[in-house]
């Protein structure tokens, strides 16, 4: 049995309480009157909302669009741009987008002047935001930076009043914005908007969120994305009282498993309030350009198939060929939304050919294993003496403990120290599946180069910061291979390690290295081995081998000055078994 | 009624408590002044006629026995290689086991070392380094460096299991005694002190106190079971878990004496620290004392002035009657006031030991720069923010307001301190914990029916 664990620290003494924030919210929410947008006239429907659950009963499909030009007078334009085309080439317009904001837009409307500008559209004023809805016939959603920063109640009051009925996004609570260290400010920022938004859920407003914003995007398992949405539907829906909407899907390629989490992410939610969106594969493509069209048709397609047979009423995103080399253009968005309504020609037929069951079984497999994690995580908070029907407290602990930690404590998979993260994953997501397959590679090198090579050499291992694959990598094969590996853990400072190295009588030490501080670390790691009287002990290095320097915009790579300072740089991991190895030979006093 | 007889030999009083075995309860206590420099049980047994009388009707003593901390207490030194690692846990061990640390010896050791050890005239020294299959050469070195300055100790070694004979060999030939124990670190991230300490304490009882010559009878050695401060962690381990939960991640216990300030902490739960958040240094013990040497309100009262002047300045007010109060207090350590500012003094005196010593116990999280300038935000030592239950002992407190200088004392932690929040301070009163320590060993259900009796109804206040 594990340790019980403890959350209660991780929260501030004097944290007010969430509920009076989202009364307040309501309260001032209530006054506010929805104005009709475009879009929503030309339905004749109250809310996206409202109109999306009528499409999907009418087995019509919507599409959403991503555009995030360098300003809101570029981005308006380009919206006129492709509804025009759209009607050129004689198909629906796309029924929505995403507004993407710039960064600023998250701060409160008094500070977002004087921080520094990025690339995206900033909403300033009510006609801005006015602009939104009545520049052409598609429905805005309030995505990026509106609700999730400490400018959140601003922007929910604007963006209700400008007749935007989807906003978001809620997982972006996790996010930290420049120069704003309250985080306690944030999340009562968040509640008070979210407060906005309870106030108008009979109107069809809903509080969408985008999983892969939040710590969902660098999870291991699949189960804990349905678990982690879970999650916030109890906050949203049970707390807060407004409609959640769960949107998703960035991070994945493979459609069969992507049918199966979106069919998992409906299926808790009793009211099926419709996804603001599904994204498209954003990892699926490559630099061959024109072979990326194979990965937006298949995506796609599957995507929309999904969406029709189980009338969810969601909006698929074709993701743009070209997005990963570029900013997509209005044209490139234009055309990828031609080629997501041309694709609803084959639907019947496809759909007709799919196996449903196999996909239906892996998604209750999905819900099955999400419940674990949510009544773990609502377990863990419980008993740990934090009051779970306070939004804010549930927020603030959550987003502290970070997505290794939450997956650690709550994963759904059962426990298996073969996986990075103690658990092996009820479905692994793409990540980890790469990561296990080099796993694999790893260890089959390992046998096939002669087994038990570094045999009994002490290895103490360590990485600067908070990456976990490379260590857990390095710690299999080099077992593997036959060495003691002592794990002095992650994020250690030199001295931590040479203290470690002078405990274990260490042969030698491997560093794992991906924050940007290669040079610095291995001078002081070489210094304290040195009045340690260790300076002997042969050090390695690996991972990205730079460092941030001054006067430079991109960190400069160090590795001639590693060698310099006699530590190894290393490429690989079968580099740094084949030079333990030669070591091991060579010296006399080593194990052999 | 059937009672147990369980006794605290201090340096000043004997204290006695009568405990009815079938109902957990206190039914009857006594002291009197420790008789050091004649025959110590003449105090005792005075004592005991007191507490049975008190008891009110006649009484079956079913069970005797007594924690010591007179004479000196337990005089120790604790080595390791590194701190952090096998420093740490051997220290730990030792001030588990209720030591009066005198000496630490840490790293490389050399002449100047071996001269250090054998001017501390430790009673037990306390033998670590290298991990179970790590260091062999230095740890060897270590002990080869100190083994003809070990004068009259017994030496328990809980080093590297690979070299644990060769270094007992070594000891052998000018130590009291050696014992070997499992290394107190036998892993990276993994403590294990509970065999050393154990190992101490059994010394403590057959060796050393007999040592102290402080009785002509072998019935003083038949009593005495433990060192006290450790029968008040044994009691902090129990209490934690008797709470029912309302301890939360565990128990804190603060004991403010006339020399030190003592603290206690049992974590039954690990506290996770936040994303984003570095780890600095290694795991600890989850039941970890500390004794503040500079902090008391007797002998080190001065030390209380030099370590926390400033805000008792601005309790008292700024002059030299402040400072002559305190060393007045130095010189005379029996000295007790009741009323008056010299009260007054000692109260605030205790909210500044209660404060530095958890404050110094308690970890940190801070913002520090680390390699290459890089900021982060960093949690180090232990992290007691989610103990629910504080229990306060002290001659000073046992009279009111004991509650409100706790709380006071936890009001000026500052944010960063990992120090207990939104915890109930209860105030041990009558001793409970050093007797229920005491208890432990042969009735364990009794020892936790009397803490849960005892120390909830002495709940004096809910502190926020």
């Amino acid at each position: 049995m594990t340790t019980p664990v403890s959350l209660a620290g991780l929260l501030p003494s004097d944290l007010p309480d969430g509920r009076e924030a989202v009364a307040e919210g309501r309260a001032e929410g209530t006054a506010l009157e929805i104005a009709p947008s475009l879009y929503l006239q030309q339905k004749g429907a109250g809310s996206e909302r409202a109109w999306r659950e009528r499409a999907a009963a009418d087995g019509i499909s919507c599409t959403c669009i991503n555009i995030g030009l360098a300003t809101w007078p570029d981005t308006r334009e380009a919206l006129g741009c492709i509804y025009e085309d759209s009607l050129s080439r004689g198909i629906r317009p796309p029924d929505r987008f995403n507004i993407l904001a710039e960064r600023r837009m998250g701060l409160p409307k008094a500070l977002r002047l004087a921080a520094p500008q990025e690339t995206g559209p900033l909403l300033m004023t009510q006609e801005d935001w006015w602009e939104t809805t009545h520049t052409v016939p598609i429905q805005p959603e309030a995505a990026d930076n509106t609700i999730g920063g400490p400018g959140s109640h601003d922007n929910a009051v604007d963006a209700i009043q400008a007749g935007i009925t989807h906003i978001g996004v809620l997982s972006q609570y996790m996010w930290r914005w420049p120069y704003w260290e309250d985080e306690t400010g944030q999340v009562m920022a968040v509640l008070r908007a979210a407060g906005v938004l309870a106030a108008h859920r009979s109107h069809g407003v809903c509080f969408d969120s985008y999983l892969e914003d939040g710590y969902p995007g660098v999870f291991h398992d699949y189960a804990n994305y349905v678990g982690w949405a879970m999650l916030e539907r109890y906050v949203c829906e049970d707390l807060i009282g407004a409609a959640y909407s769960c949107s998703w899907g960035g991070l994945t390629s493979d459609p069969v498993t992507k049918a199966a989490v979106t069919l998992a992410l409906r299926a808790f939610r009793p009211e099926h309030v419709p996804a603001g969106f599904v994204q498209g594969d954003t990892i699926g493509n490559r630099a061959d350009i024109e072979a990326n069209a194979g990965v937006v048709s298949t995506d796609v397609l599957f995507m929309k198939a999904v969406d029709l047979r189980y009338r969810l009423g969601g909006a698929p995103i074709a993701v743009p060929v070209t997005e990963m080399e570029r900013i997509p253009t209005w044209q490139e968005v234009a055309q990828v939304h031609a080629i997501n309504r041309r694709l609803e020609e084959y639907l019947p037929s496809v759909a007709s050919a799919i196996d449903w069951t196999l996909i239906e079984a892996r998604r209750d497999t999905l819900v099955d294993g999400g419940r674990r994690f949510f009544e773990a995580a609502i377990a863990a908070i419980t008993s740990s003496g934090i009051d779970v029907t306070d939004p804010a407290q549930v927020l603030l602990v959550t987003k502290r403990l970070g997505a290794a930690a939450c997956e650690e404590l709550f994963g759904a998979g059962v426990p298996d120290e073969d996986y990075p993260r103690g658990r092996r994953p009820v479905m692994e997501t793409d990540l980890v599946h790469q990561t296990m397959a080099e796993r694999s590679r790893l260890l089959e090198f390992v046998h096939g180069s002669g087994d038990s090579r570094l045999g009994g050499m002490r290895l103490v291992l360590a990485s600067t910061d908070v990456h976990e694959f490379a260590k857990f990598l390095l710690d299999a094969a080099l077992t593997e291979a036959g060495a003691r590996v002592i794990d002095a853990g992650v994020n250690r400072d030199p001295e931590d390690i040479v203290s470690v190295a002078v405990e274990s009588a260490a042969d030698a030490i491997v560093i794992t290295t991906h924050n940007g501080v290669a040079r610095s670390f291995a001078q002081v790691l070489r210094k304290e081995l040195r009045s340690a009287r260790l300076g002997e002990v042969p050090v390695f290095m690996g991972g990205v081998l730079n460092e941030d320097v001054e006067g430079s915009e991109i960190p400069v790579d160090v590795r001639a000055d590693l060698a310099q300072l006699g530590v190894a740089p290393l490429a690989t991991v079968e580099e740094l078994i084949g030079k333990l190895a030669g070591f091991a030979c060579a010296s006399p006093g080593a194990p052999t | 009624v059937k009672v147990a007889i369980l006794a605290d030999f201090g340096s000043t009083f004997t204290k006695v408590m009568a405990v009815d075995l079938a109902e957990g309860a206190v039914v009857g206590r006594a002291e009197e002044p420790t008789s050091l420099g004649g025959e110590i049980l003449d105090g005792y047994e005075s004592a005991v006629r007191s507490a049975l009388a008190d008891i009110g009707r006649p009484a079956d003593v079913r069970v005797e026995a007594a924690a010591s901390s007179a004479g000196g207490g337990l005089r120790m030194v604790a080595i390791g290689l590194e701190p952090g690692l096998t420093t740490t846990a051997a220290t730990t061990a030792a001030l588990n086991a209720g030591a009066r640390l005198v000496g630490v010896l840490t790293g490389r050791l050399a002449q100047a070392d071996a001269l250090r050890l054998a001017s501390l005239a430790p009673e037990i020294v306390l033998f670590a380094g290298g991990i179970d299959g790590g260091q062999e050469r230095i740890v060897i070195e270590n002990a080869t460096a100190l083994a003809e300055s070990l004068g009259e100790a017994h030496v328990v070694v809980a080093c590297n299991k690979a070299v644990a004979k060769s270094v007992s060999a070594i000891f052998r030939a000018s130590a009291r005694s050696v014992h070997v124990v499992p290394n107190v670190l036998p892993e990276i991230g993994v403590t294990s002190v509970d065999e050393a300490r154990e190992t101490v304490s059994r010394l403590f009882i057959t060796e050393v106190i007999a040592g102290k010559r402080l009785s002509g009878s072998p019935r003083f050695a038949r009593l005495v079971r433990m060192a006290t401060p450790d029968a008040v962690l044994r009691a902090a381990v129990l209490a934690a878990g008797a709470q029912d939960g309302a301890a939360g991640d565990g128990i804190v216990v603060t004991d403010v004496g006339g020399a030190t300030t003592d603290v206690y902490s049992v974590l039954m739960r690990s506290p996770v620290s936040g994303f984003g958040t570095r780890r600095h240094g290694f795991a600890r013990a989850p039941g970890i004392r500390t004794v503040e040497g500079d902090l008391g309100l007797r002998s080190n009262a001065p030390g209380v002035l030099q370590a926390d002047g400033r805000w008792l300045e601005g309790q008292i007010g700024p002059g030299r009657w402040l400072a002559d109060a305190c060393e007045r207090r130095s010189t005379q350590p029996a000295a007790v006031f009741s009323d008056g500012p010299e009260r007054e003094l000692d109260e605030q005196l205790a909210v500044s030991c209660m404060f530095r010593a958890l404050e110094r116990h308690c970890g940190t999280r801070s913002i520090r720069r680390g390699v290459a300038g890089r900021p982060s935000l960093v949690e180090q030592g232990p992290n007691l923010t989610g103990c629910r239950t504080l229990v306060a002992g002290g001659g000073i407190l046992r009279h009111v307001p004991g509650d409100r200088l706790v709380a006071a004392a936890l009001a000026r932690l500052p944010e960063s301190a990992l120090a207990p929040r939104r915890c109930r301070v209860i105030v041990d009163r009558r001793y409970v914990l050093g007797a229920a320590g005491l208890l432990a060993q042969a009735q364990p259900e009794i020892a936790k029916t009397l803490l849960r009796r005892e120390l909830r109804e002495e709940v004096v206040d809910e502190c926020w």
